[in-house]
């Protein structure tokens, strides 16, 4: 074999296994990425449901102080009729169960659009995306092309719902892209514009909490002046009662702070996955892991 | 659908709410008082009721719920006006109790606008 000849074949070689490693980094950094999104999807859940059993919980509580404070009529000397339901079943109100499936679709569009890259990273077809996912993608771009998500405040309303169309579009077929950093790219306006209207609904549903949060506490602190009154030192026995009560019975407001600085790594993701060209280590990437873990983590921990 | 000035005053409604449950809450850690710190919790309790029906409303996604939502709001007006009287005579402080009062009165000035 002639010098030139090895060369070139050894040239050949080298290229063929940087080509297959740099695909193989891809496919592990997308990988973690989609790790990432569901995992700040699984936090996103949590606190909505948070929500609803914080506003349960306040509801029940409001009756029982009602009802445990009711003062006796003057004349008659009988208190008046309070109602105490101790088995009453709750009905959502702050957030209804539909306002919480048009909360979950926004956060359900990161995923799939999650989901679909990395069938792009497989070098698969749309087809390896599920069924159901294509279903939902297909029922979430459709809610947007009604004007279905609504924005807290300064999210332009019509911009979030175009910008929900524009990753669905994706998500159904992304046939057009060869590579993730176009894919990435073309969604990254839009990405950016769905996380900002997810943080600001996180934050007032980190304002409701605090209330309703306040609202048992006060309860609670206006029991044990009355028990200090009645039992007085004895009244420190409440209090050890009291403080173990609200640990189980608060849901504390969890660290919302935490949830919208992983939303804010997941755009910052997408923002290097457009730039790379061959994966391997982005920081981005790893940060966006372990903020989203940890996330989960406090999330599950608050309740 | 909420235009943006609407989900404007509703955000604006919702932080006075918050800023006159904050202030309830510190008389009410103030107070030795049994009964006082009863009625503390109950006004604080309408507020938060309150609050959930702007979060409520601010949640909304269509028209037509954001309306009912809105309406609610505003039939419940007269429960602030009322909750501002009995604050003003629950808590002892006159210049504490027209800090809260003002706040309410706030929040009622901008679901008014909705």
């Amino acid at each position: 074999m002639r010098p030139l000849q090895l060369i070139a074949i050894l040239g050949a070689a080298v290229g063929m296994s940087a080509c297959s490693a740099g695909l193989t980094q891809m496919q592990d950094t997308v990988t973690k990425f989609d790790q990432g999104a569901h995992a700040a999807g699984t936090a996103e859940m949590s606190l909505l449901h948070q929500v609803q059993a914080a506003e349960c919980s306040r509801n029940f509580y409001a009756q029982a102080f009602s009802f445990a404070t009711a003062q006796k009529d003057k004349k008659t000397k009988k208190y008046p009729v309070v109602p105490l339901d101790l088995t009453a079943a709750c009905t959502h109100q702050e957030l209804t169960d539909a306002q919480l499936e048009i909360r979950q679709k926004l956060m359900d569009t990161i995923t799939l659009y999650a989901d679909a890259i990395q069938t792009l990273a497989n070098g698969t077809d749309d087809t390896n995306l599920s069924k159901n996912s294509q279903s939902l993608a297909s029922n979430i771009q459709g809610l947007a092309k009604q004007q279905g998500f609504t924005a807290v405040t300064a999210t332009d309303t019509a911009a979030l719902n175009a910008a929900v169309v524009t990753i669905t579009s994706l998500i159904l077929d992304h046939t057009k892209y060869k590579e993730i950093k176009d894919a990435a790219s073309s969604v990254q306006p839009g990405l950016t514009t769905v996380v900002a209207q997810l943080k600001a609904e996180n934050l007032s549903d980190a304002e409701g909490l605090a209330s309703k949060a306040g609202s048992v506490t006060n309860e609670f602190y206006t029991a044990l002046l009355s028990a200090r009154d009645q039992r007085g030192p004895a009244s420190f026995l409440d209090v050890v009662q009291a403080h173990m009560a609200l640990q189980s019975i608060v849901i504390a407001s969890p660290n919302v702070a935490q949830l919208n600085d992983t939303l804010d790594a997941l755009v910052a993701a997408n923002e290097a996955l457009a730039r790379a060209t061959n994966g391997g280590a982005i920081p981005e990437i790893s940060d966006l892991v372990s903020r989203a873990q940890q996330a989960v983590t406090l999330f599950n921990s608050s309740k | 659908m909420p235009t943006l000035n609407q989900q404007t005053d509703i955000a604006s409604a919702i932080a006075a709410i918050r800023a006159a449950e904050n202030l309830l809450t510190q008389q009410l850690h103030a107070t030795t008082d049994v009964l006082a710190a009863i009625k503390l919790t109950h006004e604080y309790n309408n507020l938060d009721s309150y609050l959930s029906e702007l979060l409520h409303a601010q949640n909304s996604a269509d028209d037509i719920s954001f309306g009912n939502a809105t309406v609610y709001l505003k039939s419940q007006a007269s429960g602030l006006q009322a909750d501002e009287a009995a604050i003003k005579a629950i808590v002892g402080d006159v210049q504490t109790a027209a800090t809260i009062v003002s706040y309410i009165a706030k929040a009622a000035a901008f679901i008014a606008k909705l």
